[in-house]
């Protein structure tokens, strides 16, 4: 990897090349109530159902919503602004028709924006009408000018709605009238679908409170997976014990799965009860601040590179290149994917680090989606990872193993 | 000689029956468990099943290997003191010179050591087995009576489905395990002796090995949209101090109606983290491994404190950061059992009477979840424990996470 690459712990906006990686043989089958142990018969969630080395899993998805504690008062700021950094007023005013707002806009802008110098740079204030002259095409545009030029602004502006679509806000607790104005605000950039006008949205739900919530609940909902590990008599428990051992990175499951199969009446095992114990403490669960420092949080490389460590160690939250940690605990490699490799994603245009996530089994991955304490570590596909990370730019992958003396 | 009483060889041997039907069946597919269904409560409809625990292969090389001679140490400096002290401890004149006829006694001014000859061993009494060991247990030089292996099933084919100890060692335990002053589940501390049965260094080895090995619990919490209520959330969010666990709970009954769900998914992240896992020697690097106290003082903390059961804290942090209360238990209380005066385990309760426990502050006792009477059974040697509960009050509703 170029020597260069340094983590970008508040940019979980990854470019694009959808790498097909190679993978084992498999066989999916989407099922509907099951009627065995597990899975109630009056299931009708989609359990799909793989094999391969790892045995065979099942997995049905589940939407996480950040808790309303973990929802931070900044979230509920009704303040619609856009900062440009360090340029001054005539050039930024050049740049909005640089990108193409349309003249009503650029109106609006002059008449009603206020423009104001602050610590953070220059922001522009915008009016409701300013917010609702704009087109989809200018909020990427506007988007794709912040990622490039002020990142801190973007990482704190636009969010991406995980799966590329709403039905994060389709859950019965947002009110339609909240999901139009969200359909309304989003757009896209690329495959990924992005909003950026959430204070503007919570302006417009007035004073009702739950609204609000459930609304920023929805915008930070992450899709995951409740996985298990089917054992039963067709199982080749060896081979089984090996890929999840992971040439002995994962040791001591064996009797549980052993137990697994000797109990009448079962026939699979959450693989919460397989994983190590770093990914098994955070799964499903959000940052907590006793892992935050001054300067940095909890992000996708510090949930994948200790993902075999028996414990969380702060000095993932350092200021150190990944290649530092890369070259000393794993070593590159290219062929099959087992579980507990790590997977980095770098740009194509600078060798930048841009995500990182751990190969679980199949299409599964364990990731954290960007250091925001609204996202929560999970076991999720890799195709709803990359729903966020599909965007203008691209990307290419490496995959690392960890070295067998590192631990 | 006396035989032990029919009916226990009953208890104990059947199961072996098993075991000698069919070797290689039991040893790989024989289904001999059962998964339990209670009836729900206010933590919800649960199912549960026990698993086996054995210690990593590589945990192997920390074991010392006793030697096979059965040795019982008093602290008599003459044999009228031996005889005082067996008598305390309940046991008659025949009794005394049962286990101590025939013995080979080495004395000194402290102690007096008896090796018993392997047909004492092998035959004495139940009760009076249980009489001897007890007594045996209050003195430290005693280790493998001072914490006797707890088998809480009479299934010992069960018990040992997987191990590689031979089946002549699994006979000699189903002799030599005597009941729990509870009567629940059984205690075995002859593992010298077992160890006879070795024919090899490497056997002796998987001999402990399989001897360590402990049982735990999978539960699960099976739900639907419609018993997905207030009672429940309140129950598992336990006050806010475990906040974090409903929206995992919403979304599975949005995607997935009546699922059963693991609870190692609703336990705080630091016992998440530990269930059913051994200790590392990591995990000792500061000078000691983790025991009771550590495990219930930190279930709902984040990051784990440096405490444990004879930190001098102890008594304080109890009486600033834990209330005193009464059941029906909460999720989270902690549980303290008491021997007379002295606290000799705690654990923390999750459900309907399941604990979360670490057994032993040693590299070999696991964190895991257990039957509150197999905990208090396990920890009963002379059967006069009592309980007490403490509950951690709740944490006010936080905007931060």
């Amino acid at each position: 990897m170029d020597s260069s690459s340094k983590r970008s712990p508040r940019s979980p906006y990854c470019p694009f090349v959808p790498p097909l990686r190679r993978l084992a043989p498999t066989l999916l089958l989407v099922s509907l109530a099951f009627a065995r142990p597990g899975i109630s018969q009056d299931n009708r969630a989609l359990v799909v159902r793989s094999s391969g080395p790892w045995g065979i899993i099942e997995s049905y998805p589940v939407t996480l919503e950040p808790p309303a504690t973990h929802l931070w008062e900044a979230l509920y700021d009704e303040r619609s602004h856009w900062n440009f950094g360090s340029v001054d007023q005539s050039t930024a005013r050049k740049l909005l028709a640089d990108l193409g707002l349309t003249e009503d806009t650029l109106s609006l802008v002059d008449r009603e924006g206020v423009w104001k110098p602050t610590a953070s740079g220059l922001d522009l204030e915008i009016s409701d009408a300013i917010i609702e002259s704009l087109r989809s095409e200018d909020r990427s545009a506007l988007a794709r000018w912040f990622r490039l030029n002020n990142e801190y602004f973007f990482s704190k502006t636009v969010i991406n709605l995980e799966g590329g679509d709403f039905s994060a806000f389709e859950n019965g607790k947002v009110s339609p009238a909240t999901l139009d104005l969200v359909k309304k605000m989003a757009f896209k950039r690329r495959n990924v679908l992005s909003l950026m006008d959430r204070p503007y949205i919570l302006r417009k739900l007035g004073n009702d409170q739950a609204e609000k919530e459930h609304f920023l609940r929805a915008t930070f909902a992450t899709r995951g997976l409740i996985v298990s590990l089917v054992v039963d008599e067709t199982t080749d428990l060896d081979a089984v014990v090996d890929y999840w051992s992971a040439d002995g990175w994962n040791q001591g499951i064996e009797s549980t799965l052993r137990g697994v199969l000797s109990t009448s009446g079962v026939d699979r095992i959450d693989l919460v009860q397989i994983l190590p114990p770093v990914p098994r403490r955070y799964l499903y669960g959000f940052t907590n601040l006793r892992d935050v420092v001054p300067n940095n949080t909890p992000d996708c490389f510090w949930a994948s590179v200790q993902f075999f460590h028996r414990k969380a160690s702060p000095r993932l939250l350092d200021s150190a290149a990944c290649h530092q940690h890369l070259e000393g605990e794993f070593e590159p490699f290219e062929g099959e994917l087992r579980f507990g490799d790590l997977i980095c994603m770098f740009n194509e245009s600078d060798g930048s680090f841009l995500h990182s996530y751990t190969h679980v089994a199949n299409d599964i991955v364990f990731t954290k989606n960007g250091a925001s304490f609204a996202r929560p570590f999970v076991l999720t596909r890799k195709s709803d990872m990359l729903s966020v990370y599909l965007d203008e730019s691209t990307f290419y992958e490496r995959s690392y193993r960890r070295k067998p003396t590192s631990n | 000689m006396s035989r032990p009483p029919a009916t226990v060889v009953f208890r104990i041997a059947l199961p072996l029956l098993l075991l000698t039907a069919d070797c290689a069946l039991w040893a790989s597919t024989l289904r001999t468990r059962e998964v339990i269904k209670p009836p729900p409560g206010p933590w919800g409809a649960l199912e549960y099943y026990r698993i086996p625990l054995d210690a990593p292969e590589s945990y192997l090389q920390f074991l010392t290997t006793p030697s096979q001679q059965v040795e019982w140490s008093f602290p008599a400096g003459n044999e009228a003191t031996l005889q005082g002290l067996l008598q305390e401890a309940g046991m008659t004149d025949a009794e005394i010179r049962l286990v101590t006829n025939g013995s080979t006694i080495l004395s000194s001014s402290e102690i007096m050591r008896v090796f018993p000859k392997d047909e004492t061993i092998l035959t004495i009494p139940y009760g009076t087995r249980k009489k001897l060991y007890q007594a045996l247990s209050r003195y430290g030089e005693n280790r493998y009576h001072l914490r006797p292996i707890y088998i809480d099933s009479e299934n010992l084919s069960s018990w040992f489905a997987g191990t590689n100890i031979p089946r002549s060692a699994i006979e000699d335990i189903s002799l030599l395990a005597y009941p729990t002053p509870r009567e629940r589940g059984y205690f075995f501390a002859d593992t010298p002796f077992t160890l006879r049965r070795a024919s090899s260094i490497l056997d002796e080895k998987e001999i402990l090995r399989g001897l360590l090995r402990k049982q735990s619990l999978i539960v699960r919490l099976r739900i639907t949209q419609d018993s997905l209520t207030k009672e429940i959330d309140d129950y598992w969010t336990a006050g806010y101090k475990n906040k974090a666990v409903m929206p995992l709970l919403e979304s599975v009954v949005a995607a997935n109606n009546g699922a059963a769900i693991d609870i190692a998914h609703l336990l705080p992240a630091t016992p998440r983290q530990l269930l059913n896992r051994f200790p590392s020697p990591a995990d000792g690097i500061g000078g000691r491994l983790p025991d009771w106290f550590w495990t219930c003082y930190n279930f709902f903390r984040f990051v784990p404190r440096e405490v444990y059961a004879d930190s001098p804290e102890r008594g304080q942090l109890i009486l600033d950061e834990f209330v005193p209360t009464l059941p029906p238990l909460h999720f989270g209380d902690m549980l303290l059992l008491n021997s007379g005066p002295r606290t000799v385990h705690g654990c923390i309760h999750i459900a309907d009477d399941i604990v979360f426990t670490k057994n032993g502050p040693d590299l070999f006792s696991p964190w895991v979840l257990m039957k509150l009477e197999d905990v208090v059974a396990y920890h009963d040697l002379y059967g006069d424990i009592s309980l007490s509960v403490y509950r951690k009050p709740p944490a006010p509703p936080s905007s931060t996470p």
